[in-house]
């Protein structure tokens, strides 16, 4: 049996479970045990239970509070410590400025001796080394694929990859920008009007600036180089320039040359920056809607392409579980 | 531009310095010259040369580089033009409120030329969208460019997306 800790029962939480819920024998048949969760927590309190929380219930209506084991007023971080979870899993919002409260969540996990598993991006493009330093002092793994394009597993190319040196990225990496972007060609929207579709798909946030601003790719980019180049950026190192002012006029005269405008994610030689290109319509980054796209150039073996959908909470917990059974696997028990 | 010179020279002495005479005495920069001695057929020594020829007159004097080879009974394997390159990038804003003519001659520098421009507007005044397109004789003058399209960039404050 291996616990598992989720912190945050939001869209990419209420996934988790409700896959390891459906999924469970399937996964436990992967690695030979079962996955159970012992706590669940939310911000005005938290599910416990160290023999294994009943999941039916939350399959069933998603109500956390009423199920019963909920213990109003936990607070998640001076109870990540003493819970019985081997592996975190984070999924809360981060504060772009502070990563927080991912980043105290993380820290205080693995200060504790427990892995750790993220789709919050915030303490990773934030404090990079310090999390994985610490981690390798307190012998614990700690995987962010869910991170950076959801369950594409990009991350994972360090390892499967690991006979070339990756020299330069290239990459489409927010979905809600490269969204709007695709409504501005193929329909001749204008910025607003893309936008405003984005956000009544629910594909963009209230306050969409992080994503169309090109705060939330540089985030992903600095996660990207410094696992994949082993640099140690974090996004203040990052050029960033957002699509806001991007006209149907340009994106009109861009596809009449056979070319598309695309908001992309670049690192190469020490530099990295967010930052708007055109590219060919037949180019392999050439992805429209919510798709993400990524290129690997390596120094050998030439370029690598990953794509799929890089957002969404089944995908996002797919990214988690497939990092939660990577460690568990190796787990006693 | 920088062109390449390949000739076949007799293995004496002052071969070369007469070979390179009507070079330097028609405008020509020379930037290097390698014997290329594993090459050798009979006595003549395969050379070949670098050289900067500035864009002022340059059509007439590379002829007479041409016709002064000649004339010395210098044989011209190959003289050939470093391959020219087209950087595209569009321009977003107030691109022709903002004095489009200065735009044009900021970015036509020796090696550097506006080849096309193609617009796109709703009026004069509106922002408008612009593509440029910009040979450059090699390179190194990339950087050049880059550099002076980000001065109009900041200066007009313009959108940029290059290709
Ligand atoms: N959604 C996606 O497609 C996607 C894809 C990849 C990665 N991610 C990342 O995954 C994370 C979660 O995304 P999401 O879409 O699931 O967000 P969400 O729907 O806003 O859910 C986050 C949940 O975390 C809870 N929470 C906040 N602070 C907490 C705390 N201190 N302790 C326990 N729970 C806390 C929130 O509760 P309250 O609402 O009460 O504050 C909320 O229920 C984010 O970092 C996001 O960037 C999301």
């Amino acid at each position: 049996m291996v616990n598992l800790s989720l912190i945050g029962y939001g869209t990419v939480g209420k996934d988790v479970v409700r896959s390891v819920a459906s999924k469970g024998v399937l996964f436990g048949e992967k690695i030979q045990k079962k996955l159970v969760f012992t706590e669940i927590y939310e911000n005005d309190g938290a599910v416990t239970n160290p023999k294994g929380i009943n999941l039916e219930s939350l399959v069933a209506d998603g109500n956390l509070r009423q199920h019963p084991d909920w213990k109003p007023g936990i607070k998640t971080l001076d109870h990540i410590v003493r819970g019985a979870g081997q592996i975190i899993i984070e999924a809360t919002p981060t504060n772009p400025n502070t990563g927080e409260p991912g980043l105290s969540h993380v820290l205080a996990a693995i200060q504790a001796g427990k892995h750790v598993v993220s789709s919050n991006k915030g303490p990773f493009y934030l404090q990079y080394a310090k999390i994985l330093n610490l981690a390798k002092e307190k012998k614990v793994k700690v995987r962010f694929g869910a991170t950076v394009g959801s369950a594409i597993p990009i991350l994972a190319a360090k390892d499967t990859l690991a006979g070339c040196e990756v020299v330069e990225i290239q990459a489409i990496i927010n979905g809600t920008s490269n969204f709007i972007l695709s409504r501005m060609t193929t329909e001749n929207e204008p910025f607003e009007l893309a936008l405003k579709e984005a956000q009544q798909l629910g594909y963009a946030e209230a306050d969409p600036t992080l994503d169309v601003g090109g705060y939330d790719a540089a985030g992903k980019l600095v996660i990207l180089a410094n696992h994949l180049m082993g640099w140690s950026k974090t996004i203040k190192d990052v050029k960033i320039e957002g699509i806001t002012r991007v006209t149907s006029e340009g994106v009109e005269l861009a596809k009449k040359k056979g070319l598309l405008i695309k908001q992309i994610a670049f690192a190469k030689d020490g530099k990295l920056e967010v930052g708007l290109r055109l590219i060919p319509q037949t180019s392999p980054l050439a992805t429209m809607g919510t798709l993400n796209a990524i290129m690997l150039r390596t120094d050998v073996a030439g370029d690598y392409y990953f794509m799929g959908r890089g957002a969404g909470g089944p995908e996002a917990a797919t990214g988690i579980l497939s990092d939660v059974i990577y460690i568990a696997r190796d787990l006693p028990g | 531009m920088v062109l390449e010179l390949e000739v076949r020279l007799m293995d004496a002495p002052g071969k070369l310095i007469e070979m390179l005479e009507p070079l330097s005495q028609n405008g020509a920069n020379i930037q290097g010259v390698f014997h290329m001695h594993g090459e050798v057929q009979g006595d003549l020594i395969p050379v070949l040369v670098t050289f900067l020829l500035p864009e002022h007159h340059f059509e007439s004097n590379l002829n007479k580089i041409k016709k002064g080879l000649i004339a010395k009974g210098i044989e011209i394997v190959r003289l050939s033009a470093e391959q020219a390159i087209t950087i595209s990038f569009l321009a977003l804003g107030h691109v022709f409120q903002t004095d489009f003519v200065d735009t044009i001659r900021r970015l036509s520098k020796p090696g550097i030329r506006v080849i096309s421009i193609e617009a796109r507007f709703k009026s004069i005044k509106d922002p408008s969208a612009v593509l440029f397109s910009i040979q450059i004789e090699n390179k190194q003058k990339e950087a050049e460019l880059m550099q002076l399209i980000d001065e109009i960039r900041q200066e007009k404050d313009l959108v940029i997306i290059k290709g």
